[in-house]
């Protein structure tokens, strides 16, 4: 049976205020005394806020539920900084704030050195050109062309180039095998330095 | 934060097309702790209207995580010890079994407290559990039920997603409580049945004999007594009290498919469960339909689907699992 259905069981547990069901304030206390139970009911209340919390900053290639695993993984490792005084969704929220911002960064950092040292690397382009409006022009030519890529292969390809996956991590994301990943990531950059000679020569031409 | 790295991140996020120097600002932008405080009020503002978007991580993942974390952890403060290097560097070799020993040792105790099993009913299925207290429960198609694989003292707890029927074995000092969706029904010993899916915006417990409350979030407990039939709806958990005919409740556990002036919606919902189909239809033409249906024992799809034909002036036709509803052509 796929671990899938585990998740959907109990989702709507719900702490109940009432007789000796679990309050909030139960629950955090007890997860404070490293309960399981009480982490688990917490985590299915607030899974799906933290997702729809987390999509609204994340940009495509970053992956919404991988960034609910690792917040709620915190939220174990950091429980000791919790206090039955204050509320568990800001505790919540700080943790959630700061792992996005995280993601964020290390992503502008990919794609930054994506159009630096990958752009030599994976596409052959010798230097970088020291004439900004020719550099910017490339820089929203490749952008435009990752996009006309079929949908299957930019998805691999962003994975790799701004997700910062490896391919064993696609492979087990995507449920293919590490093989088909290598070989769509080898078609796109065929046909991005296909493209991109022809643009280049073009501007070549222009230019002379 | 600066108005012009703000805006930046939020092109960023909408994958719009940056070039390297807006990257570079960005990153800048981010980095600066002068911009924290900025973009924490405009993060905190969206938490608290955040709507709950499904989320497929599974808390055995996070488990998992959560061991690995923990080995990664006690090796590294072993690491760090001054008599561990000084052992290291005679026979490094003979650390390797304590690191794992200490690893296995804080995995068992993590793993001790998780004793909930999962029973899973697929569509077009049902099945029968029994507890370890000796309480029955039947389970009908789609359904998941979380239970304790040993009962600790005082409460018996489990959680339901879909619908069950219970006879649960009477206990005066282990309250049996099932928690289904934003419902808790507490019960010493007696039978019933609830309905809760997941997808269904409403919850609704029958009393066959003996006595249960039900707790609601925020609201007084109800006393439902045997006969009637307690019905919360809605995100205002609206309540009402109504009898029932026992058949139309428990029938599922003779392979009874019964339908009550349910709504059409309703309707689909069930045969798609109980059949294991999906039914493809538009939903406004159908709507404000009611539908009142009784099936004998084990009856077709194709059976059932001739009755609605009938009754509700459509068109049908099944393709593997899929069954397609249209209005019947006026000829």
């Amino acid at each position: 049976m796929k671990r899938l259905y585990l998740s959907k069981a109990i989702t709507k547990t719900y702490s109940l205020k009432k007789l000796e069901l679990h309050s909030e304030i139960e629950l955090v206390t007890r997860l404070i005394n490293q309960d399981h139970f009480a982490f688990e009911v917490l985590f299915y209340k607030y899974k799906n806020k933290v997702k729809g919390f987390v999509l609204k900053f994340a940009p495509s290639q970053i992956d919404a539920d991988d960034i609910v695993q690792k917040v709620f993984i915190k939220v174990w490792l950091q429980k000791e900084k919790l206090s039955i005084d204050k509320s568990f969704s800001a505790f919540l929220y700080t943790i959630a704030k700061n792992e996005i911002i995280d993601q964020l960064k290390s992503s502008v950092n990919r794609r930054i050195y994506f159009m630096g040292n990958n752009l030599i690397a994976d596409l052959n382009i010798r230097e970088q050109s020291d004439n900004t409006d020719e550099q910017l022009g490339l820089e929203k030519k490749i952008t435009e062309l990752i996009h006309q890529l079929p949908e299957r292969r930019k998805e691999i390809f962003e994975l790799s180039r701004f997700g910062g996956l490896t391919y064993r991590q696609i492979a087990e994301k995507l449920e293919i095998s590490e093989n088909t990943v290598d070989t769509q990531i080898r078609k796109a950059l065929k046909f991005l330095r296909e493209k991109l000679k022809i643009v280049r020569n073009n501007i070549l031409l222009i230019i002379f | 934060m600066s108005d012009q790295s703000l805006s930046l991140l939020k092109r960023f996020i909408q994958d719009d097309f940056l070039s390297k120097q807006e990257l570079k600002a960005l990153k800048r932008g981010l980095e600066d702790p002068k911009n924290s405080q900025v973009i924490d009020v405009w993060m905190h503002d969206y938490w608290n209207i955040a709507h709950e978007v499904e989320s497929n991580t599974s808390f055995s993942d996070i488990i998992a995580q959560v061991n690995q974390a923990y080995q990664t952890r006690s090796q590294e403060i072993f690491w760090d010890r001054k008599w561990v290097k000084q052992l290291q560097k005679i026979a490094a070799i003979l650390i390797l079994p304590l690191v794992l020993v200490s690893g296995y040792l804080v995995l068992s105790r993590v793993d001790s407290n998780l004793q909930y099993a999962e029973a899973i009913v697929p569509n077009g299925q049902k099945s029968e559990i029994v507890l370890p207290d000796n309480t029955h429960i039947w389970l009908n198609s789609g359904t998941r039920l979380k239970y304790p694989v040993k009962f600790g003292s005082g409460k018996r707890e489990v959680f339901l997603d879909g619908e069950a029927y219970f006879e649960v074995a009477h206990n005066a000092n282990a309250p049996f409580i099932v928690n289904a969706k934003n419902v808790a029904v507490k019960v010493l010993g007696t039978t019933f049945n609830v309905k809760a899916y997941y997808d269904e915006s409403q919850v609704e417990t029958a009393l066959l004999s003996g006595k249960i409350k039900l707790l609601i979030e925020n609201r007084d407990e109800i006393d439902v007594h045997p006969g009637e039939l307690v019905n919360i709806s809605g995100s205002q958990k609206s309540v009402s009290k109504s009898g029932f005919n026992s058949e139309e409740i428990v029938g599922w556990r003779n392979n009874r498919l019964v339908f009550r002036d349910d709504t059409f919606s309703n309707l689909v919902k069930k045969i798609e469960r109980w059949y294991d189909v999906e039914i493809v239809y538009d939903e406004k033409l159908y709507d404000h339909k009611r539908l009142t249906v009784e099936l004998q024992e084990g009856e077709s799809i194709d059976r059932l689907m001739q009755i609605i034909e009938k009754t509700m002036n459509i068109n049908y036709h099944i393709n593997k699992q899929k069954i397609y509803i249209k209005p019947k052509m006026k000829s």
